[in-house]
């Protein structure tokens, strides 16, 4: 009689522990993730490739709009603009104006990734990861087979005044980028994101109207 | 020869067929039945051409093996669930469904273009490299390190440190369409908008093998109901040759399960009907599943295989081999029997034939007997072998097996027959059949046979002008095949959200070498002008040979000694490479050019054929975008010297209409040649008598079949050799045993009856194909029938009393 009354009990622990386990793995994430739908701010990005001794260290600064998508841009050592499109459809704007869109698997799958990380979509962040609480980080393992062939693992760091988060992708590939100086607004239309110093105005019209 | 000699050959004939039977029976224990449902043999080959018809065969047999599943739902995280759910399930099968791996392609692609690096350059890198100034250079190889350029990496750093090549791969592999697969997209799907995502899967068996095709059905069917278990919510639509091969093997499955057992059913209450004993069901049944049976493992053997036409034709043949028994028993009966013949009672020409034969003229009746089955059987032979001479793989088979069941079921009725009718004693029960068949050939004699076929004239010149001398005609590949429109609605919709280019029309371009095939697909280019940018060809994969030596000599600039590279590498150290090392390859890389060869020859490559070497030419094949006119297309092209569009349903259109044409021809030139052999035995006005029967059934059966309206395609005039030959088998019993009109015409009736059963029940076949040979046959069979009496009728007359 007791083996069954055990096993009651625990079914009836763990259907109400489930929900709490839950909530704790996903408090610390959206700690470290920012709120609302629009953000700006500035990034420096560590990638370590192999063959590589040093690390290729680029600076720069986004917008993200929740309904439209992501600017990331790149201000050195190159000047390049990516808008990861919230549909999908991402372009990449070079030094030259010239634009290019990026439509290979892997690119479309980073801008997605991308798109929710910056935006702190912590709803898409669970369903695509397996989320691992550390006691300075939270990791993120892809659920997806197919994502897992590109995007080993991930992990975000809070630092004091910035969160650093580190892409470990394949062919012994690191991406680490620390995003700071971030700011939220209560909304980012066209106009505003122009307007914005760092970015340029030309990513803005492509992020809102397309590149047509 | 004699009787005797003539069933101790039979006999020879019967053990060596007998043993090769054996061996195909063995070769079918061990290898199975397999069962082939592949429709493309039913289309002739659709070009001249060898090197084409051989490309078009692989492309085929390739799109065969290949299966689209498509999972939408209103809710694009169900959509992504399910399809996460349905790979998971597909990697853990080890059934015959993988996914369509293009990995080992793509390794050998870059390992080809790493090979080759000197010799390609992208786009963007062409144009920078023409820049005068070196730090333009640089920094364009910059930008590559850093920048989304270098985000994906094809070609290693240590391959290509400034990112040209990799560039280039990038470029390549983008627009490979897998690229795009398994991804949500949104779709209208019966007006309403979803959200979807197309698994492009291969089977890794013949999918129009039966046996195969059944258990990657099963597997297709499981994976399905997996998926719907878990996700309820969605849709799960499927496409593929596979599902269309089904649906026609199913149909084909209940045809033959119709035709044989009703021609069976039909075939033996005959026969007790009209003999009234158990023991008469002995030689017709053995020789109707002997036959076919021998058919089968024969074919077996020779073609490793057997078309499903092949069976459905061959249930036909049940009816045509009844009527060996049928001849077989009613000479029996007439030599064994003289008053147990209605005809002599009600007919005043059988009062010349009352006495019982003597021991040598039985013999010589026998022979009588054997040489008009042989003849019959000679008829029948060439009238199905005459199919083998209709371009069509399906069809040779068929001649092939319905040859060989005739042969064996002929064999069978004489080498059984004769040992068990030894006491000749054969009981018919035609008596009221017989009286009939008197009364209509005393009608049918009120009329001369000059005026019958006067009749049969003016008939076939009032059909001319109810067509308004018009035959309506249908070449289409699709008048074959029942194609099920659910299926093709689902095709539809599925290839408008997966393909992008045309699936039965493309480009073909030949040449010499490969820069005289580059420069005709740049004339291509020059001629659609904007219209080209959807063409997909070789041009896609790789560099001209002579822009590759464009590129080469540009690249001098990066990597001679202390060069661009060198200077580059000095700014970004990578540690697996150096300048030096670079120097030196770029110098030993000289005169190493990549040819498409390389990579389009390797075996089991599932793409296209773009590129074709037979002997010293080249022949490359260019997709063409949905989005194109194709008949403008063809318009444009027409003025293009070795560049040839090609529209596989235009092109087995007009294979089939030239098919139905030489069919006819050949069909008049066979009754020609048969009216010569005709006339070594027979007198010439009795030549043409009996001549006449055959081609007024022929021209009266076309001329018929164009006023009920029906479109006469291939199939029919294949069909009208068969009526040639069962004519010629009605005729000639009529003419050989003339000394006893009503028996025979009763024989001959009831050997018609069978026919009219078998290839009646070819009607109801669900394929268009057989249902045409079917009602062919039994207009034909009909008018054999008419024609037979009207002849026979007349020696009614001869033997009156004047």
């Amino acid at each position: 009689m007791r083996l069954p009354f055990v096993k009651i009990f625990t079914a009836i622990f763990l259907m109400f522990a489930a929900p709490l386990v839950v909530w704790a793995n996903t408090t610390k994430l959206s700690s470290y993730l920012p709120e609302g739908c629009y953000h700006t701010g500035e990034y420096q990005q560590h990638k370590t490739l192999a063959g590589m001794d040093k690390p290729l260290i680029t600076d720069g600064s986004f917008a993200f709009n929740c309904n439209q998508g992501l600017i990331w841009h790149t201000q050195s050592p190159i000047t390049e603009t990516i808008i990861y499109k919230a549909q999908g459809n991402h372009v990449v704007v070079r030094a030259d104006g010239s634009m290019q869109v990026l439509d290979s698997r892997v690119q479309r799958a980073l801008g997605k990734i991308l798109n929710n990380l910056i935006g702190g979509n912590s709803d898409y962040l669970q369903q695509t990861f397996s989320i691992v609480e550390k006691e300075d980080r939270v990791e993120l393992t892809p659920k997806n087979k197919q994502m897992q062939n590109f995007l080993h693992s991930l992990s975000i760091t809070h630092q004091t005044d910035s969160v650093k988060i580190t892409l470990q992708l394949a062919e012994q590939e690191t991406i680490a980028i620390r995003i700071f100086a971030r700011r939220s607004f209560t909304s980012l239309e066209e106009t505003q994101c122009e307007q914005l110093p760092k970015l340029p105005p030309q990513a803005c019209k492509i992020l809102f109207k397309g590149t047509r | 020869m004699n009787a005797h000699n003539f069933k101790r050959a039979c006999y020879i004939a019967t053990i060596l067929l007998t043993l090769l039977a054996l061996l195909g029976g063995f070769a079918i224990l061990r290898n199975g039945l397999h069962i082939d449902t592949n429709l493309k043999s039913l289309s002739p080959p659709l070009s001249q051409d060898a090197v084409v018809n051989k490309a078009v065969d692989k492309l085929s047999a390739d799109a065969s093996k290949q299966l689209i599943v498509v999972v939408a739902s209103k809710n694009a995280d169900d959509v992504e669930e399910a399809s996460e759910a349905l790979r998971e399930k597909i990697a853990a099968q080890h059934g015959p469904i993988k996914y369509v791996d293009q990995s080992a392609a793509i390794k050998r692609y870059l390992a080809l273009l790493i090979q080759h690096r000197f010799y390609i350059t992208g786009e963007n890198a062409q144009a920078v490299l023409a820049q005068p100034d070196d730090a333009t250079i640089l920094s364009a190889a910059t930008a590559n390190l850093y920048g989304s350029g270098g985000s994906v990496r094809l070609i290693p750093l240590a391959d290509d440190p400034l990112g040209f090549v990799n560039e280039y791969a990038l470029g390549v592999l983008n627009t490979l369409s897998h690229n795009a697969q398994d991804e949500l997209h949104q779709a209208t799907l019966n007006g309403e908008e979803v959200f979807m995502a197309a698994h492009v899967l291969q089977l890794s068996s013949d999918a129009l093998e039966m046996g195969e095709q059944d258990n990657a059905l099963a597997a297709i069917e499981n994976l399905k109901q997996a998926v719907l278990q878990d996700y309820p919510q969605i849709q799960f639509l499927q496409s593929g040759i596979i599902f269309f091969a089904a649906d026609s093997a199913r149909s084909a499955k209940a045809d033959i399960s119709l035709i044989s057992t009703g021609s069976t059913i039909g075939v033996i209450l005959l026969f007790l009907w009209i003999f009234r004993s158990a023991k008469s069901l002995v030689i017709p049944v053995v020789s109707m599943i002997l036959g076919p049976l021998f058919a089968l493992c024969v074919c077996q053997l020779i073609f490793g295989s057997i078309h499903i036409l092949t069976i459905v034709f061959g249930a036909s043949l049940i009816g045509v081999v009844g009527d060996y028994s049928l001849h077989f028993y009613y000479f029996y009966n007439k030599t064994s029997d003289p008053e147990n013949n209605l005809s002599k009672n009600n007919s005043p020409e059988n009062n010349s034939s009352k006495n019982q034969p003597s021991t040598t003229q039985s013999s010589g009746n026998t022979l009588q007997l054997y040489r008009a089955l042989l003849l019959s059987l000679m008829t029948s032979v060439i009238g199905y072998g005459a199919l083998s001479l209709s371009g069509l793989e399906a069809l040779k088979q068929v001649a092939i097996f319905s040859g060989l069941g005739l042969i064996y079921s002929w064999l069978m009725v004489i080498v059984i027959g004769s040992s068990l009718i030894k006491d000749n004693k054969v009981r018919i029960h035609d008596g009221f059949l017989q009286k009939i068949i008197a009364r209509l050939l005393q009608a049918f004699a009120r009329l001369s046979y000059s005026s019958y076929l006067c009749l049969a004239l003016l008939l076939f010149i009032g059909l001319l002008a109810f067509n308004r001398f018009n035959f309506p005609a249908n070449d289409s590949p699709k008048a074959f095949f029942a194609i099920n429109q659910t299926l093709v609605a689902q095709e539809k919709f599925i290839s408008g959200l997966v393909s992008t280019h045309e699936p039965s029309s493309f480009i073909v371009i030949d040449a010499d070498n490969a820069q005289e095939l580059y420069k005709r697909i740049e004339s291509l280019q020059a001629t659609l002008g904007d219209d080209a940018a959807g063409l997909f060809g070789v041009h896609n994969f790789f560099p001209s040979p002579e822009q590759q030596v464009l590129n080469y000599t540009a690249n001098q600039r990066l990597y001679v000694e202390n060069g661009i590279a060198a200077q580059f590498l000095q700014q970004h150290p990578i540690n697996a490479i150096s300048a030096k090392e670079l120097s030196e390859s770029y110098a030993h890389s000289k005169s190493t050019r990549l040819s498409p060869a390389e990579f389009f020859s390797q075996q089991g490559l599932s793409l296209p054929p773009f590129w074709v070497e037979s002997g010293t030419r080249i022949y490359s094949f260019i997709l063409i975008p949905k989005t194109l006119d194709t008949t403008k297309l063809a318009e444009r092209l027409s003025k293009l010297e070795h560049v040839k569009f090609v529209s596989a349903i235009a092109d087995i259109e007009t294979s089939l209409k030239h098919l139905r044409f030489s069919a006819l021809q050949l069909l008049f030139v066979a009754l020609a040649l048969i009216s010569i052999l005709v006339y070594f035995q027979y007198k010439l006005w009795a030549t043409l008598k009996i001549m006449a029967v055959p081609a007024f059934s022929i021209v009266l059966s076309l001329s018929g079949l164009a006023a009920l309206g029906i479109p006469i395609t291939l199939f029919h005039i294949m069909a009208l050799f068969l009526v040639l030959g069962l004519s010629m088998d009605y005729v000639i019993f009529a003419a050989e045993m003339s000394d006893d009109s009503v028996a025979t015409l009763t024989a001959i009736v009831l050997a018609a009856t069978t026919s009219l059963l078998s290839f009646g029940l070819l009607v109801f076949s669900s394929l268009p194909a057989v249902s045409a040979f079917g009602i062919t046959v039994i207009i034909g069979s009909a008018l054999n029938l008419f024609g037979a009496m009207a002849l026979a009728s007349q020696k009614i007359k001869s033997h009156e009393p004047k």
